[in-house]
């Protein structure tokens, strides 16, 4: 599960900002949240950067032996 | 695909996010081939009436004209991207997927020289004067052309294993 939904809330921005900030539409940031779209690399990059984090924060999912 | 082209294609104000644009490939996609096979047997039933009536319609002309078009278009521009080539890493796969192919190009050229036999020697004959004569000559040519058939989609195919080992 990718964390864009907590960032995005924590900067307290509503779905349609950030899919104003990064190009896409409102849909597609819904979907990204819910886990329903895998999005590609610049889209990944452009709200990891509009949510002012990286991409390991966002989408890496830590396994068991990670943590 | 060009995004003026596709706004203006499905009544779009702006350009479509990425996974926006990724659905609507994908509809294209497959009603693209509906389409096409629609049209494949619009221009086969075209060619009955036109044996029926013993004419050459304008319609059965361009409907064949626009799927060899289509299908043409189609294979060079896939062809040119490689997107038709399959990848050998080892030669037991190479070996196995060569049997496959063995095996589809001879169902390939059975079923090709059934359909053949029995359109041609059956079915357009009796359309057309409604009497089937049998001729050995015709069927030795509709046998060698499905062999043919068969031992050139064997080929065609096998140039697209890519051998990596």
């Amino acid at each position: 599960m990718n964390r864009v939904k907590i960032f995005r809330k924590q900067l307290n921005m509503t779905q349609i900002q950030l899919a104003n900030k990064v190009g896409a539409a409102r849909q597609t940031i819904n979907l990204i949240e819910n886990d329903k779209y895998n999005p590609s690399l610049s889209l990944c990059i452009a709200l990891a950067k509009a949510l002012n984090t990286d991409l390991n924060t966002l989408f890496w999912e830590e396994t068991e032996h990670e943590q | 695909m060009n995004n003026k082209l596709l706004n203006r294609f499905i009544g779009n104000l702006d350009d479509r996010d990425e996974y926006q644009k990724q659905e609507i490939y994908k509809e294209l996609a497959f009603w693209g081939i509906l389409l096409w096979t629609s049209t494949m047997l619009l221009m086969f039933a075209s060619f009955i009436i036109d044996t029926v009536r013993n004419t050459l319609s304008f319609m059965t002309i361009a409907l064949f004209i626009i799927n060899l078009l289509y299908a043409g278009i189609l294979m060079v521009r896939l062809r040119k991207k490689h997107l038709d080539e399959t990848d050998c890493a080892t030669i037991e796969e190479y070996e196995t997927k060569k049997r496959r192919l063995r095996k589809s190009s001879l169902f390939a050229g059975s079923l090709f020289g059934i359909l053949m036999i029995f359109l041609n020697l059956y079915l357009f004959p009796y359309l057309s004067s409604g009497t089937i004569e049998f001729s050995w000559f015709t069927l030795s040519v509709l046998v060698i052309t499905a062999v043919g058939y068969g031992i050139a989609m064997y080929y065609v195919a096998k140039s697209k294993l890519k051998k990596h080992f």
